[in-house]
């Protein structure tokens, strides 16, 4: 895990992680067949991912 | 060829501060990483704590100053955590009469961690303090 960090107006310091962690992160989504989350890295489906999936083979509208 | 790395070292950001005078609040806000390896969007911290110390050296067994730290309500702030010195704690650290003297020098840094064991680094440095006129 590494880290970025860059300092935002009134001293706000946003830090960029390299690996995704907290409540709610989804787990990649690889083979299944439901419908992926707006966050999820989807390979193999069956569902409709959004236009924001990476979506290499499936059966859904990319 | 560029020389490849893999780190788990915090960033650094260096801290000044003056003697007798309340260090922050600062705001800490830790997003997940961009596209496509995350959302980009602030984590949610529940269940995480933030930590932090002053101390003259990183191998000093003495504390110099504990961060006074909070996560902050994930619903209303995403991400955001907190850490400050109170003007008492920072009357308490010594320093010389000039910021570069080595009296003056310490280093810090803060991380995250959470009941599983999980420490996350994320920010440290040289921590400078500068002495005060007015006490």
């Amino acid at each position: 895990m590494s880290v970025t960090v860059t300092l935002q107006p009134k001293e706000l310091i946003v830090i960029y992680l390299s690996e995704p962690i907290g409540a709610g992160v989804p787990t990649p989504d690889v083979i299944d067949g439901g419908d992926p989350s707006t966050t999820s890295t989807d390979f193999i489906d069956g569902g409709t991912p959004s236009s924001t999936i990476t979506d290499f083979i499936d059966g859904g509208t990319p | 060829v560029p020389t490849l790395k893999i780190t788990n070292r915090p960033a650094p950001l260096t801290a000044e501060c003056a003697q007798g005078k309340t260090f922050g609040p600062y705001t800490i806000e830790v997003h997940n990483p961009a596209a496509p390896h995350g959302n980009g969007l602030a984590v949610d911290l529940t269940g995480w704590e933030l930590r932090g110390h002053v101390r003259k050296k990183y191998a000093s067994s003495s504390i110099a100053a504990t961060f006074i730290t909070a996560i902050r309500d994930q619903t209303s702030f995403p991400g955001q955590a907190t850490f400050m010195l109170t003007a008492a704690q920072t009357a308490a650290i010594p320093c010389g009469e000039k910021i570069t003297a080595s009296a003056s020098k310490y280093v810090y840094d803060l991380e995250l961690f959470d009941g599983s064991g999980k420490v996350i680094g994320l920010i440290r440095n040289p921590f400078i303090m500068e002495a005060e006129a007015t006490r």
